[in-house]
This record gives structure tokens, C-alpha cells and sequence, in this order.
């Protein structure tokens, strides 16, 4: 049997990723004609086709018909789509996955509700405050490639707790009730991975990984999430385009 | 604090992050010993210990043996949503800093080098090296390289602790209006460890990107090493009232 890697469509495929994932194809970025790519590829214009279905498939593109075929911007769930990019358009943060099918999972590792200073704080809520945590990793193709610990107000969305967030996406939840996450604060640092996010990540040894927090507020200006994400470095690329004023 | 759903640990761990972020702990304060941590939290002291690895980790704390546990320097914030010079970012952290000149030559490049740089084979770039120091210890290796063509006749005194921009501005007109950069880990090598005072192979940060005028000229290619634990990347969209 043939090696997927010698199909030419597979080829374009991950010629597009890379280019995404380095970041020298942006959100928003439209992409050469398939009869420009046939050409500059070497590859029949079928081949350049099946790879934009792909693509579009795994949420990387989206094709505008009588416009051409474009870089996806985010629209919703952070990493359910495979990769987290402000909307801001022209300063931010984009968080990529590295991979080349997009089979996404997640499993809950906790959740329920919670005090806690450190969370009242980053949510602007007072002291004492009940705050729902939601702890999943985050697999790709079976394997995982970030853990995500969201904490969002209790109060301000009812029944959250009752939610199977292993099937549910959490940001289609907030969604339904009014409060979709629409700004974000961005924070990312490289930290040394800790014990536990070593054993979720199913990482060999003690590396460095993308440490990334948000809050975020939704259409009103209300905080409706602060997350803190821990993913791994080979799984995971960030790139980041800034403006000058 | 409720502990059912948070482990213990991170529970700990979280509280004492709090109280770094709202400044009831200051940077270069010393912990509390473990013994009254672990009586003030109602915990066993393995539980606190770990709750203060968790804290190393991120690089929240620093242990010094015998000494304790002491609150480390905050992080400089490199912000992507305002366009600053290194300089301005370290100082506005609150950081002297100064650099130190280590390499300056003209050099053509070639292959590997020119695509990175998105350059043809055999364009002209100034190579230039500096090593930045906040508050007089080394933090950083910045590795530029500059476009000949658009700063013909740039001297080794136009980047000697100066700000390059400033230089490109002042004697080119030369504006930057935009970058894209990316992070990623790396691990230092001989001469990355020698000049930061690392051990070989100590993991480190490297940023790089490319920086482009207003009429989209590529300006500069950078690539540095930076100690991780000594910046973050921040992006702050939200309008608070």
C-alpha cells in the first residue's frame, strides 16, 4: 500500500499547514488559486482540490465562492477548531496546532464548583464567590496536546454545572446563554512543566511547555472566563503579529 | 477555600499566586517557612512543599537552599499590542538595562539563511549581536540582522548601546509598522550558555520574527535566546471601565 505521504494532495496539505503554523500565512491571508498552486507544486489541479477540502474540512480554511480560498479567522471555541487567534485583527496572539488531522477530543478531568481568592480576583467577583471549574485535556488525533483549567462565574450561567462538557463545548454552552466570549487579556509565558500537566500531556520528560492564561468578557463587557492552558511545545506553535500605533 | 474539587496543592499554590499578583507578597520577600504555611492552611507539610514546586515551576518562587523560599523578580512584560523598543520594555518593568555590543558585520546571504529572511541568494545584511542586561545581570541574546539596502552605511557606533531603531530612524527614516514573530522553547547551546550564564542545554526561550515597514519592506530579521523565566508575552484587548 501506497504511503499516504507520497499522495500529492497530502503533500499541499502540509505545505499549507506549515506555512500556517509558522505564521507566514495569517488568519484572514487568501491563498493562491488551485491553478496557481497545480503550477508552483508541480501537481495536477485535482490534487490542489482535494487538499483545499481537506483543509476546509479540519477548519484550517474556508473556501468564498467567486472570492478564493482564505485563512480561517476564529470564530469560536478557543481549541475546538485546532487553533486560538484573537479578533482584534491587527495585534495578538495565535496559538496553532501542529497537526495534520483534525480529530478533536476531549476528557474531563473535574469539574464542579469552587472558592478560591486567586479565582474571584481575575473574574472581578467578591470573595466567597462560586465559580465553576471545568478541567479537560485536549487531544488531537488521540493525542493530547494541551490541558485547559477554565473557571467561569457560577452565577451568571445557570445549570453549568449539570453540562457534560466531555461532548459539550464549553464556549457553544456560554454562547447559548448570551455571554459568548469576545475579548480577550492574553498572557503566555514557557514554563517548565509541573508533575501533574507532565502526566496529562504524556510528556517523557520534564520540558518546557506554552503556559497560557486569558480572561476573557463577553459582548457587554462582563468577565465571563479566566482559563489557564498548559501545551505542549512540539504539538503547539504561537506566533504573534504586532502593530506600531 | 473550598478543598474538594482543587487539590489541595493547587489549591495552595493558587493562594499564595494571589497574594504575589495583588503585591501582599513582594518581589525578593521571603516566604513563610513551610511549618506555618502548613498550619496557617490547615495542611500536611508535603502538601505545601509541593504547592511550592508547582510555584518554582512557573517561576513565581525561587528556592535558596538554607535561606527558604523567596518571591522572584516579576516578569518583564513584552506587550503585543503596543510597538516598543526593548529599551522602552525593560524600563517600563521597571529594569535598568543596557547592551553590550558582541559581533557587527556585513555578510550575504545564502540558502537556509536567505529563506528564513524571505531574501534572494547573495542579499547584504548587517549581522549584529548584542547581549542586553536587566538590572546588570545578562537576560537576553539578540540576534539581528538589518537589510543593507535600506541602511547603507549603518556603523557598529549607530548599535553601540544604542537603541537600533532609534539609529535607523534618525539616520535612514527608517519607520517600523508592523511584525510577525513567533515563540518557541529551545535549549541553549555552547555559546548561548556561555554568554547567559547558563549550563549547556538549559532550556531557554527564543523569539523570533520579522519586522516590516509601512510600505511592507522586510526591515529586520531578529532571533533571540531569552531566559524563560524572565518575560511574558502579554495582549490586552479588554476596555475595563
Amino acid at each position: 500500500m501506497k504511503s499516504l505521504e507520497d499522495k500529492p494532495s497530502k503533500m499541499i496539505r502540509k505545505v499549507i499547514i506549515d506555512q500556517i503554523v509558522s505564521g507566514e500565512l495569517l488568519p484572514g491571508d487568501k491563498l493562491y488559486s488551485e491553478r496557481a498552486m497545480a503550477n508552483m507544486y508541480g501537481v495536477s489541479r485535482m490534487a490542489v482540490q482535494y487538499a483545499m477540502i481537506a483543509l476546509e474540512k479540519e477548519g484550517y480554511v474556508e473556501r468564498v465562492r467567486g472570492s478564493g480560498t482564505y485563512v480561517k479567522r476564529l470564530k469560536y471555541d478557543k481549541m475546538d477548531i485546532g487553533y486560538f487567534s484573537s479578533e482584534s485583527g491587527n495585534a495578538g496572539l495565535t496559538a496553532l496546532l501542529k497537526s495534520y488531522g483534525a480529530d478533536f477530543s476531549n476528557k474531563v478531568l473535574m469539574k464542579g464548583i469552587i472558592t478560591g481568592n486567586y479565582f474571584s480576583n481575575k473574574l472581578g467577583l467578591e470573595k466567597g464567590s462560586r465559580i465553576f471549574a471545568l478541567h479537560r485535556i485536549r487531544y488531537s488525533n488521540g493525542e493530547p496536546f494541551a490541558v485547559e483549567y477554565a473557571y467561569i462565574p457560577a452565577d451568571k450561567f445557570e445549570g453549568i454545572e449539570n453540562i457534560d462538557f466531555a461532548n459539550v463545548s464549553l464556549y457553544d454552552f456560554m454562547g447559548s446563554k448570551g455571554k459568548m466570549p469576545k475579548h480577550f487579556d492574553e498572557k503566555m509565558q514557557i514554563v517548565q512543566v509541573s508533575e501533574r500537566e507532565r502526566g496529562y500531556l504524556e510528556l517523557d520528560q520534564d520540558e518546557p511547555v506554552y503556559h497560557l492564561e486569558y480572561v476573557s468578557v463577553d459582548e457587554s463587557g462582563d468577565l465571563v472566563e479566566y482559563t489557564e492552558s498548559f501545551a505542549r511545545c512540539d504539538k503547539v506553535s504561537v506566533t504573534f503579529k504586532t502593530t506600531a500605533r | 477555600m473550598s478543598k474538594n474539587v482543587l487539590t489541595l496543592d493547587t489549591a495552595i499554590a493558587k493562594e499564595i499566586e494571589y497574594r504575589i499578583e495583588v503585591g501582599i507578597v513582594k518581589e525578593g520577600d521571603r516566604l513563610p517557612s513551610e511549618r506555618s504555611l502548613a498550619e496557617e492552611f490547615g495542611v500536611q507539610r508535603g502538601t505545601v512543599r509541593a504547592a511550592l514546586k508547582i510555584l518554582q515551576d512557573k517561576g513565581f518562587i525561587q528556592t535558596r537552599s538554607k535561606s527558604g523560599n523567596f518571591v522572584a523578580m516579576k516578569r518583564i512584560d513584552f506587550d503585543l499590542s503596543a510597538y516598543n523598543s526593548r529599551k522602552i520594555i525593560f524600563e517600563k518593568s521597571g529594569k535598568t538595562t543596557n547592551v553590550k555590543l558582541m559581533t557587527f558585520e556585513k555578510v550575504a546571504l545564502y540558502g537556509k539563511a536567505a529563506v528564513k529572511m524571505h531574501v534572494e541568494d547573495d542579499t547584504q545584511v548587517f549581522k549584529i549581536m548584542r547581549l542586553r542586561y536587566a538590572n546588570n545581570m545578562p537576560i537576553a541574546l539578540e540576534r539581528t540582522h538589518i537589510m543593507c539596502d535600506l541602511a547603507p552605511g549603518l556603523t557598529e557606533e549607530d548599535v553601540h548601546e544604542k537603541s537600533i531603531y532609534r539609529s535607523l530612524r534618525q539616520k535612514f527614516g527608517i519607520k517600523e509598522a508592523y511584525s510577525e514573530s513567533r515563540v518557541t522553547a529551545a535549549y541553549a547551546n555552547g555559546l548561548e550558555s556561555e554568554l547567559l550564564n547558563l549550563k549547556v542545554s538549559h532550556p531557554v526561550l527564543r523569539y523570533e520574527g520579522r519586522v516590516y515597514d509601512r510600505q511592507n519592506r522586510l526591515i529586520e530579521y531578529f532571533d533571540d535566546i531569552i531566559l524563560k523565566d524572565k518575560v511574558q508575552f502579554i495582549n490586552n484587548e479588554i476596555v475595563r471601565r
